[in-house]
């Protein structure tokens, strides 16, 4: 496999440039209805009164849009480059990965009409999507289980799989089954604090099962790659995926603790979710130690920056998380804005970074150039989104405590409110950098793609 | 530790069986201790507010008071997706009322309330001195006000930028609902939710009023805990 | 002098002058009442901000009721500077007690768009109502009635009864209650459509008067001053209770 032609022949460059670039352009606009959201929540709404654009129904684009439009983009681009290339197969069929890149497509934009024009969205977090589109996103991810685990199934008849392909196996599987009992189960099949344990058990397995084994598998796949070297130990890799496999999907139930859930349930997800840091340790021990001696590449090669600073953001969110799932923290930071800072430094600044770092380092190649257009976009992109993202995170958390202890102390609520809009105008400020960021990031892109001679890498004297 | 890198083994132990337990710990065995608590349909829930003499049906009644010619447009108002279609008799009456609670439901949902609203009051927190009517209303979630047909999927909610609803019942008036509505900070100064005009119309006096999705919305949101508004203990009967 | 003449005048008199100007346009758009913000007392200054942070939506810059949110309500707020107060347990024609007011604050007026403040801080409830004097001088001639709850004894024996409910159910059509409430009690009886105030639906379990009976017996003997509500002072005390009780029997029908 060592030959380019081989390479070459096994993935197929241009559903790899087109998922990149419909994620790309999807997580431009879900960054920016999330800051048209964020203005709402400082007073500030440029389009009041117009129904299709309500601040409500453009929150749930950002959620949706971000599950469905950028990372199941982003990802499903990044599997069709990386998959074939380390099973030595190529994917099921060219033309069902066309047509499944369409009916993403289609299913995302039907989904932005359906939620904001016609007023049909489903209240499930992260399933926002109408209830009828949901067996058709279920019978996609069928064929996305189908389009990869061909190759996988071949690879592994001929001996001991990768660890990316253990991550991205599992996946395959779970996530049909999570979309299906995430949207299905609580709208027909049950209700109340029976649907609400589905619905909690959904957000974090679409988490869990889905954006965190795809993005684990495609990062035993690239920094091995980009550093030249093998990871450090093959006995934590297989700690850390099966820690992961068990204990992942029980973790679900701490989204809504202190609720109506029986609490044999609510006590096993928050043992759960601490057990499973040890997991999410044992996999940064992996790769903290794989990086040993090779730190210095972190200096000149932004991919593998980002996919470092992400594994360190999300061992925090991780760290984060096995204290605030106990009771006692959730009496405090439930329902405040410590969850979304949370969530925003585990989507955007891990696995958001990570697949910015992956199809940075993808791309060129793809159009057959050495590097990016410009280093200084590159890393002018990375500052702005890895500082916007960390110093939102500490803005939202401490905006949680505030107003977590606020709601306790028992003041009018409008004060949670007034003592929130600080923290909120300054969310909307490091929005603005996170958005600059990612337009210098897609200019950068646009130039690379477009450019007309090759772009060959500058020789480092102190490149290896 | 070779047969545990196959792609079958993967899938079938953590993709099939570990899915399997985690969904049967997490959600089927709190479905089975809850399994005796009945479902009740809108109907059910519409009778039950005649039947017991919620506040929400005197809000209910009263916004036909007030609003006769919206509420005659409102029962031919048909909405398949909410499953609304006309009604027979046009009066405050049970099908009227289950036909409120499907199309305010429905427009609670898709405008996102759910968002910044939850409707979980939790034991903790001083949640219960802060929610409902002190004396009145003000009591804990139970699993069995949840099951019914308008709460699946369920409608806790993750994040709280205004407050709880689960206890809104009682706690205003139609009144003070309607100029929330329209425009929040009228009756709320300070407050960042957006207004809602599109659930308004003017009437032939050019006044604003609610039109059919409002009347609907404002009866679900009046309908959020009104089982639990009942007579303080000063009153009890004899 | 020379070029530096604009420059000075600019500086020495032209900019306190839009100072000036400025000052004057800031204190001329304050809201117009019986006593000048600047005559305000400490107290009655931080009852401004509590005022303008929470009441100003509905009962107006002003306090006359004229806000934003009046047009929406068939029940309008009350307009403070001619310091008539409906929910009070005061005769008709004086003025409530301090303790009416905070009753109001902290129990709302259920029913009508005035809901319960309960969870802002005892202070400034207590300001907010010295505020709410200054909008009437009537305040500083008069003195508040007396207070009917002074001269109640708690609830009677009999009340809630099967025979005081009886009684009451009588004495609720021969005094003619049922014109304005309805003869189930629903507020919507012949004469309610025309009324400029819309009368309380009696079947509804939470009372604006107040928690306890003691606040609607309150209702029945002092009225509802300024609404088409009158006092049932005439009636003896225990017929009124007897009527009390019939409102109990209404607000529990269909519970439990």
């Amino acid at each position: 496999m060592s030959n380019t032609q081989d390479l070459q022949n096994l993935v197929n460059y241009g559903l790899v440039k087109a998922h990149i670039a419909m994620g790309l352009v999807f997580f431009i606009i879900v960054g920016l209805v999330g800051f048209l959201y964020s203005l709402q929540l400082d007073g500030i709404y440029p389009f009041p009164g117009i129904e299709f654009l309500s601040p409500g129904r453009v929150r749930m684009i950002h959620t949706a849009g971000a599950a469905y439009g950028f990372l199941v983009n982003m990802f499903a681009g990044l599997l069709y480059w990386a998959v074939p290339r380390f099973t030595g197969y190529r994917v099921l069929s060219d033309a069902l990965g066309w047509f499944m890149w369409i009916a993403l497509q289609a299913a995302v934009l039907i989904t932005v009409v359906a939620i904001l024009f016609l007023g049909q969205a489903d209240n499930v977090e992260w399933g926002e999507t109408p209830w009828w589109i949901d067996p058709i996103i279920v019978f996609w991810l069928l064929l996305h289980l189908v389009q990869f685990g061909a190759p996988l199934f071949k690879a592994s008849q001929r001996g001991p799989l990768y660890v990316s392909g253990w991550y991205i196996s599992a996946m395959l599987v779970w996530t049909p089954l999570v979309v299906f009992m995430g949207n299905m189960i609580p709208r027909f099949w049950s209700a109340g604090a029976g649907a609400g344990a589905v619905q909690s058990t959904f957000i974090h397995d679409l988490v869990g099962l889905y954006v965190t084994p795809v993005a684990w598998g495609l990062m035993y796949y690239f920094v091995p790659i980009i550093m030249k070297k093998p990871m450090w130990s093959h006995g934590l890799s297989l700690l850390g995926f099966w820690g992961l496999a068990f204990f992942y999907p029980m973790n679900g139930v701490h989204h809504f603790l202190w609720s109506p859930i029986p609490m044999f349930a609510q006590y096993s997800a928050v043992f759960a979710t601490v057990a499973i840091e040890f997991a999410v340790t044992s996999v940064l021990i992996n790769f903290m130690m794989t990086l040993r001696g090779s730190a210095e590449q972190l200096k000149y090669n932004v991919p593998l920056r980002y996919m470092y600073t992400g594994a360190i953001f999300y061992w925090i969110t991780c760290f984060q998380c096995a204290f605030h799932v106990t009771l006692t923290f959730q009496k405090v930071i439930h329902f405040t804005d410590w969850v979304t800072g949370h969530a925003h430094l585990i989507m955007f600044g891990t696995f958001g970074l990570w697949v910015l770092g992956m199809a940075e380092y993808v791309w060129p190649k793809l159009f057959g150039k050495e590097t990016m257009y410009s280093k200084g976009l590159s890393e002018g992109a990375y500052w702005l989104l890895m500082i916007g993202v960390l110093a939102m995170f500490f803005d939202l958390t401490a905006a949680g405590l505030v107003v977590g202890f606020d709601w306790i102390g028992l003041n009018p609520w409008i004060d949670s409110v007034n003592f929130s809009k600080p923290f909120w105008y300054f969310r909307s400020v490091l929005g603005i950098m996170m958005l600059t960021g990612l337009f210098m990031y897609a200019v950068n892109f646009w130039k690379t793609a477009t450019a007309g001679k090759g772009l060959s890498a500058e020789l480092r004297s102190d490149s290896v | 530790m070779g047969k545990m890198e196959r792609f079958s083994f993967v899938a079938l132990v953590a993709g099939v069986i570990f899915f399997l337990f985690a969904d049967f710990v997490s959600w089927a065995l709190p479905m089975f201790v809850l399994k005796d608590i009945p479902m009740k349909t809108k109907t059910d829930l519409a009778a039950e507010a005649k039947a017991k003499n919620y506040s929400a049906w005197a809000d209910f009644e009263k916004l036909a008071r007030y609003y006769p010619e919206q509420f005659k447009k409102f029962c031919d108002y048909e909405e398949k997706f909410a499953g609304a279609g006309k009604v027979s008799n046009c009066a405050p009456n049970e099908e009227t009322f289950a036909k409120a609670l499907a199309i305010g439901h429905r427009w609670y949902v898709a405008e996102g309330c759910w968002n910044c609203h939850s409707q979980d009051v939790r034991p903790v927190s001083n949640e219960t001195l802060r929610f409902g009517i002190p004396g009145v209303s003000n009591t804990v979630s139970y699993p069995s006000e949840y099951q019914n047909e308008l709460q699946a999927p369920v409608l806790w909610g993750t994040k709280r930028i205004g407050p709880d609803l689960i206890r809104e019942a009682a706690v205003h008036d139609i009144d003070w609902q309607v100029a929330h509505l329209y425009d929040p900070a009228s009756t709320s100064p300070g407050t960042n939710m957006p207004g809602y005009p599109w659930f308004f119309e003017k009437n032939k006096d050019g006044k604003l009023v609610p039109n059919e999705r409002g009347l609907a919305m404002l009866v679900y949101l009046q309908w959020l805990g009104t089982w639990e508004v009942k007579p303080t203990k000063e009153w009890a009967l004899k | 002098m020379g070029e530096n003449t604009t420059l000075r005048w600019l500086m020495f008199f032209f900019l306190p002058l839009l100072f000036v100007y400025g000052l004057m346009h800031v204190y001329s758009s304050k809201p117009a009442q019986a006593k000048k913000t600047k005559e305000l007392t400490a107290m009655e200054e931080q009852g401004r901000k509590v005022y303008n942070k929470y009441c100003v939506g509905c009962h107006g810059p002003n306090g006359d009721g004229n806000s934003m949110a009046a047009p929406f309500f068939k029940n309008k707020p009350p307009n403070f500077h001619t310091a008539i107060f409906r929910w009070k347990s005061t005769p008709e024609g004086t003025l409530p007690t301090d303790e009416d007011l905070m009753h109001i604050l902290n129990w709302g007026i259920p029913q009508t768009a005035m809901p319960s403040f309960h969870l802002v801080p005892e202070i400034q409830k207590k300001a907010v109502i010295a505020y709410i004097k200054t909008f009437s001088d009537r305040w500083e001639k008069e003195k508040p009635g007396e207070s009917i709850y002074k001269k109640l004894n708690g609830v009677p024996e009999y009340f809630g009864t099967q025979e005081s409910i009886n009684k009451g159910k009588e004495l609720y059509v021969m005094n003619g209650c049922n014109g304005c409430h309805g003869d189930t009690g629903k507020g919507d009886g012949a004469a309610a459509a025309s009324l400029p105030v819309p009368p309380t639906n009696l079947t509804y379990p939470v009372r604006a008067a107040g928690p306890k009976p003691e606040d609607t017996f309150r209702v029945l003997t002092v009225g509802l001053e300024g609404s088409p509500m009158p006092a049932f002072g005439y009636l003896s005390e225990e017929d009124r209770w007897h009527l009390v009780s019939y409102i109990a029997y209404l607000m529990n029908q269909g519970k439990k």
